[in-house]
Order: structure tokens, then C-alpha cells, then sequence
């Protein structure tokens, strides 16, 4: 197969380099006169072949915060006030739109959540392949298509040539998803970005889907952004994982101490509200409340309204801290909640 | 792995279907859908075959009504000049020296000569026989020139079609473009345009004609150019709701992230997408087109007075109020030919609405 010669070699020169340095990133929203803090001075960053989880709520900035490192935040009403996105010691946010649009889709692409609409009704999906291979890698029409259906085969679609010719349409939301990945490795991107890759799709879908990402990331040695509010997700995919609230990182561990370990009072109430396996309870936790106003966000802990540990010292603005090696959290409290047991 | 072969399913049938299926049938495209759609409106159907019956008897008028002969045998040469009058239109041939004459090749002392049925070219003059009743010489009458009216409708059928075509061409280009520019980037941009769109929609259309038809010579060329550029304003709000409505569609978000400049996402990504919506009102562009040089004939300040369209046809019965197959012929042409668009339009919007089947 094409795409997989030499990719072990790929693995092995990118392996643990940081491929994407995000550093305080700042994206506002001017809404009627007011402005939402979309996102609000988020820092981390991507090894290749690592995956980094972004989990969260909806509307805490998980998906802009994706958006931004891609350019793709509509301006107006949206704009980047802030921070830095370093792609191999490039700053992206200060590229020409010529020179971003030589990057998006080449080195980074992205997957979206909603198969369904994401791909364009009335071009065929090899097509669709084909001319993002066209567009960065100069392939002729023949070629192209050939590498589309080279694609097709590589994310499991079985009898890639006669359903490079269907039009989207025509494919249940499965094979649309894995249409829209074969878009997205077609030029070996160096990061994809995959915003809630499987959350409209049903459960054994999402299983195989998660498993081609998987794969593919091992093949190609690429680094993998995983957006989802599905903790089930990234505990089966991430290394290391982001936890978002309200336009601020609260959160953020390497996986296996964030699930044994967690130590913000919203990770343990997202923990908390997922069932187990072994536990016996009749009514699942949740975590009261909502999301605070992005317009009004508090002027302390934004998580204070919902919180169960609030004390004085919350009203305070919290700073993510290092506590314990690389686990950042950004709640004062934090040594006091751990003590409690989640649940 | 692959479980989800809904595809597959018509060979080994798994008895569940993803519900997120449209309820069309499989391996149909959008184009094919619409086809299907649009055979199933009749009068839409009948309109569409006549139309292009239509454009075949405009494109072989010179054969069907005119002075030069299918054969004509004259001085011992044998010449086809229906036939070569078209490579003469086009500018590929020249009539050969003797028969440059005359126009008219019933005056050439010919042997033998095989004519078109309706041997009058429409601007053929004969004064002997002006205002003839529609009889057995002149299946439509005369007019006041003795000009045959059947043969000038005939030729007519060229102009109409010509300007319908031309002038909605002409609206096409500018009302997609600023319609896409206003819907697309938006912001100021859409400000400007749309208010452009608005103050170019409170001048009634066929005022703004005769004005601007005041100014520019007679010819066939400007009163196109002058009516397209008139009648773009319907197709340039259209375009714009349209862009408006898919550039916010997950698949442009996706199109950016791969990479697309604007302008491709703009004409490859968004054009296919709301060109079907817009040649809905194109078809009703042409009838008002036609209606419009109609209009502009009629009032004597369309084409030049030598050039024979329905309009200038209809000019001639102001004369003569008494030639009633003056105002009948050519007004009956006219109506059936935008009755004929009328109906394509409303075939073409209702094969293309998608509420009128599941949605694609």
C-alpha cells in the first residue's frame, strides 16, 4: 500500500517531537455589543504519534479552540486576540491566508462532527478525496483518483472503486465519517484534528471509527487532537488529556492519572456522572447548574456557581497550576477535594 | 469491521436500515433526481420538447423561408446558396462573382432551381403586394412593405430566442457574481450590495429600458446588452440567499480546513450548489426578455427598422388597424413562446424544490 511504505520510518523520526505549541490562545466573539470569551488563554501541546483529548461541556470552547489553530474562526465577529499557535516553530497566526491555506488540509486537517453535512452533497466522496490530493499535492486527475480509492480502502470501506463513485447521499453516517477521514490523511498530515469524530454516530459504529483513527495514527505517525465530551472516548484514545470549562484548560494530566486521580471539582463531577461497570446506583450523578453567561463570566473560579467545595478564597481568580509532576489544575482547593472520594 | 454496509445491504440484507437515509433510491445524483422529477410534469415536459422544436426552426430558418434556392443550376453552373448562405453568415464563404447581383435569387435567368416552401426572405419587398389577407401565396399575409409574414416569423424565431438567451446570459454572469460577493464575504461588502440590489429594484425594469435604449443606437447587440443588464437584480438576491445560506454549511467549514481559497469554494464548492435555484428565475428571464424586445419593437425603438423581429412584426398593424393578421400572428407567437418559457420555469422549480420530495 502506498500510504504506509516508509511509515515506520515516519513513526520513528516524529515520535515525541512537539509538533503543535499552542500558548495562550485568546478567541473573542463581539456579539451584539458584548464579547464572549470563547476561548480564554489556552496553552498546550501535541507530540506526533501522541493523542491529546480535549474534553468538556458544550459551549466551554473546545471546538474554537480548534478553529483558531486552523484559522477558520468567521471574521467578524470572531478574532484571535491573543497567544500564539507554533506549528514546527511557525507561528500560524501570523501566516498570510495564502501560506495558511498551503498548510490547512496539507499538514493539518480535520475531521467534524456531523458526517451528514460535512461533506458536499453534490460531489461524489472520490472526487471530494481527490481534489484535496490535487490541491496540495499537485496529482493529476487520474492519479488522484486512484489514491482516493487507495484511501477509501485504507479506512476500511469496503469495495473502495464503486463507492468512490456514490455521492454522499448515498452512505449511512458510518461510512460518510470514514469518507471524511480518508479526506483528511489524504496529504499525510503531520496533526489531524478531530472535532467529535463520532458523537452522531451510533455505538458500534463509533467503536470501529475510533479503531481506524487509531490505526491510521500508528501508520502515519500523525499527532491526533481528539474533541469530545465523551470521557468513554478518551479513555480508550488519549495520552494525555485537556479538561475545558468555560473558555479555560481547569484541567489537565496525563490520562491515566486524570482518571485515577482527578482533582478539579469539574473533573470529578464529569467522572462522576458517567455509569461503571461495577457500581450499583439507581440515578446517575449530574452536575447542577449550567455553563455560566460567556458574556458575564464570575470574576473568580468560574466553576464557583456549580461547585460543592466552594470556600472564600474561590472568588479569588484561580491560575492553573503545577501540582504534581505534569497535572495542572486550576482550583486552590484542589488538595482538599482530592481527599474526597469521586462519587 | 464494516458492519454499517448499508450499501451492501441489497445483497445480503440485514433487515435494519440506517434511518438517515433519504428515502430516494441509491445511485441516483441530484441531476438524475431532478430529471425524473421534472418528466413527470407534463405541460413542463411538452413545453421544453416544443421549445427546442423552437430552436430547431430558428437555426434552420434559411432552409424553411427564403430567396435562395436548395439547387439552383443558372449559366451552366450548378450552386446550393441555401446552403452557402450560412458559411456566408459566419463569414467562412463569399458568394461566388455572378450571383452577387442581387439578393434576390428569383431575379437570376435560371434553368433549374429547387426553392425553400415559403420563397420569401422576410425583408424581401414587394410593393405590388402589400397588405395581402393570409391565403394560399401568403399563408400569413403581408405586411405594408409586401413582406411575407410567415417567413419574417420564421426568421423572427432567431431574434427571440437569440435575446432571451443572450440577455439572461448576460444577467447570469452579473447577478451570480454580485449576488455570490454580497452572500459570501458578507459584512460591508453585503451592505453595499444588497442596497445596489434594492435601489436597482425600485426602477421599474421597462422604463430604465426605453431610457437606456434612448441613448444607445438601435442594434440587436445593445438592446441584449441593455436588457441584460436590467434584469439581473431577481437573480442577484436569489444568489445571495443562497450563498447566505451554504457558506455557513458544515462542508464549506470543512472545504476551508482543506485548504480551498475563497474563490474556489465560491464557484467549485457553493456555485453547484445554488446554480439549480437560480435557473428557476432565468427561465422566467427569458420570457420577460422576449417580452421586453417585444415591447421595444413595438414602440419603434428596438432593432433598426430592416431587421424583422415579432416585435417589429407587430409595429407594422399600428398602420393599419384593418391587417389583423398583423397584430394575431405575431402576437400569438409571442404569447406562446413565454407561455411555453412560463411553464419550463414553473417544471424547473418544481422538480427542483426539495420539499416537494425527501430532502437530498
Amino acid at each position: 500500500m502506498l500510504l504506509t511504505q516508509g511509515s515506520v520510518e515516519i513513526y520513528e523520526r516524529y515520535q515525541l517531537e512537539t509538533i503543535l505549541r499552542v500558548n495562550e490562545l485568546k478567541t473573542h466573539f463581539d456579539v451584539d455589543g458584548s464579547v464572549v470569551r470563547a476561548v480564554d488563554g489556552v496553552s498546550f501541546s501535541v507530540e506526533s504519534g501522541k493523542t491529546l483529548g480535549i474534553v468538556g461541556e458544550s459551549g466551554c470552547g473546545k471546538s474554537m479552540t480548534a478553529y483558531s489553530i486552523l484559522g477558520l474562526i468567521p471574521q467578524p465577529p470572531g478574532r484571535i486576540v491573543g497567544g500564539q499557535v507554533f506549528f514546527e516553530n511557525v507561528d500560524l497566526l501570523t501566516l498570510s491566508p495564502r501560506s495558511l491555506r498551503g498548510i490547512r488540509g496539507n499538514e493539518i486537517a480535520m475531521i467534524f462532527q456531523e458526517p451528514m453535512t460535512s461533506l458536499n452533497p453534490v460531489f461524489t466522496i472520490g472526487e471530494q478525496i481527490a481534489e484535496a490530493i490535487r490541491l496540495h499535492k499537485g496529482f493529476n486527475h487520474k492519479n488522484a483518483w486512484r489514491r482516493a480509492i487507495e484511501l477509501l480502502d485504507l479506512v476500511d470501506i469496503p469495495l473502495p472503486e464503486e463507492r468512490a463513485g456514490n455521492y454522499p447521499h448515498e452512505l449511512s453516517g458510518g461510512m460518510r465519517q470514514r469518507a471524511m477521514i480518508a479526506m483528511a490523511i489524504s496529504c499525510d498530515p503531520k496533526l489531524l484534528i478531530a472535532d467529535e469524530p463520532t458523537t452522531a454516530l451510533d455505538v458500534t459504529i463509533q467503536a470501529q471509527i475510533l479503531d481506524v483513527l487509531r490505526r491510521l495514527q500508528a501508520e502515519l505517525g500523525m499527532g491526533l487532537i481528539l474533541i469530545t465530551h465523551d470521557l468513554g472516548v478518551i479513555a480508550e484514545m488519549a495520552h494525555s488529556v485537556l479538561v475545558m470549562y468555560a473558555g479555560q484548560v481547569v484541567e489537565q494530566a496525563d490520562v491515566r492519572k486524570l482518571f485515577q486521580e482527578p482533582c478539579h471539582p469539574y473533573t470529578r463531577g464529569l467522572l462522576a456522572s458517567v455509569p461503571t461497570m461495577s457500581s450499583q446506583i439507581d440515578e446517575l450523578l449530574t452536575i447542577e447548574g449550567t455553563v455560566p453567561d460567556p458574556v458575564d463570566y464570575p470574576n473568580g473560579c468560574r466553576f464557583l456557581p456549580r461547585c460543592s467545595f466552594g470556600e472564600e478564597s474561590c472568588q479569588q481568580p484561580q491560575l492553573l497550576a503545577e501540582v504534581d509532576g505534569a497535572h495542572l489544575i486550576r482550583c486552590g482547593e484542589w488538595q482538599r477535594v482530592k481527599g474526597v472520594k469521586v462519587g | 469491521m464494516g458492519v454499517d454496509r448499508f450499501v451492501g445491504s441489497e445483497t445480503q440484507p440485514t433487515g435494519q436500515i440506517a434511518d438517515d437515509v433519504s428515502p430516494l433510491e441509491i445511485g441516483e445524483s441530484f441531476w438524475r433526481i431532478t430529471r425524473r422529477e421534472f418528466r413527470k410534469n407534463r405541460p413542463a415536459l411538452f413545453s421544453f420538447y416544443l421549445l427546442v422544436g423552437m430552436t430547431i426552426i430558428a437555426l434552420s430558418a434559411d432552409l424553411l423561408a427564403g430567396n435562395k434556392p436548395y439547387y439552383m443550376v443558372y449559366e451552366g453552373e450548378t450552386y446550393y446558396p441555401a446552403f452557402r448562405q450560412y458559411g456566408v453568415h459566419i463569414g467562412l464563404l463569399e458568394w461566388p462573382q455572378e450571383l452577387r447581383t442581387r439578393k434576390n435569387f428569383k431575379r437570376y435567368a435560371y434553368t433549374d432551381a429547387i426553392f425553400p416552401i415559403i420563397p420569401y426572405a422576410p425583408d424581401e419587398i414587394l410593393l405590388s403586394k402589400k397588405y395581402r389577407r393570409p391565403g394560399a401565396e401568403h399563408i400569413f399575409g403581408t405586411d405594408r412593405l409586401g413582406r411575407d409574414v410567415l417567413s419574417g416569423l420564421i426568421h423572427g424565431t432567431r431574434y427571440s430566442l437569440t435575446i432571451g438567451l443572450v440577455a439572461v446570459g448576460i444577467s447570469l454572469v452579473i447577478g451570480l457574481g454580485l449576488g455570490a460577493m454580497a452572500g459570501y464575504i458578507g459584512g460591508w461588502v453585503d451592505l453595499f450590495l444588497s442596497r445596489i440590489f434594492e435601489l436597482w429594484a425600485a426602477i421599474p425594469p421597462f422604463f430604465l429600458i426605453i431610457t437606456a435604449a434612448a441613448f444607445f443606437p438601435p442594434s440587436l447587440f445593445w438592446i441584449m446588452i441593455i436588457i441584460g443588464f436590467t434584469g439581473w437584480v431577481g437573480i442577484a438576491r436569489l444568489t445571495r440567499s443562497q450563498f447566505l445560506q451554504v457558506r455557513s454549511f458544515d462542508y464549506i467549514s470543512a472545504a476551508r480546513a482543506l485548504g480551498c481559497s475563497n474563490m474556489r469554494i465560491m464557484v467549485i464548492h457553493i456555485l453547484p450548489n445554488v446554480i439549480a435555484p437560480v435557473l428557476i428565475p432565468a427561465a422566467f428571464g427569458v420570457a420577460g426578455a422576449i417580452l421586453a424586445e417585444s415591447g421595444l419593437s413595438f414602440l419603434g425603438i428596438g432593432v433598426p427598422a430592416e431587421v424583422i423581429t415579432w416585435g417589429s412584426l407587430l409595429a407594422g398593424a399600428r398602420s393599419n388597424i384593418a391587417a389583423w393578421w398583423l397584430v394575431i400572428v405575431p402576437g400569438f407567437a409571442i404569447f406562446i413562446t413565454v407561455t411555453l418559457y412560463n411553464l419550463l420555469g414553473d417544471g424547473l422549480r418544481d422538480a427542483l424544490d426539495p420539499r416537494q420530495r425527501g430532502n437530498i
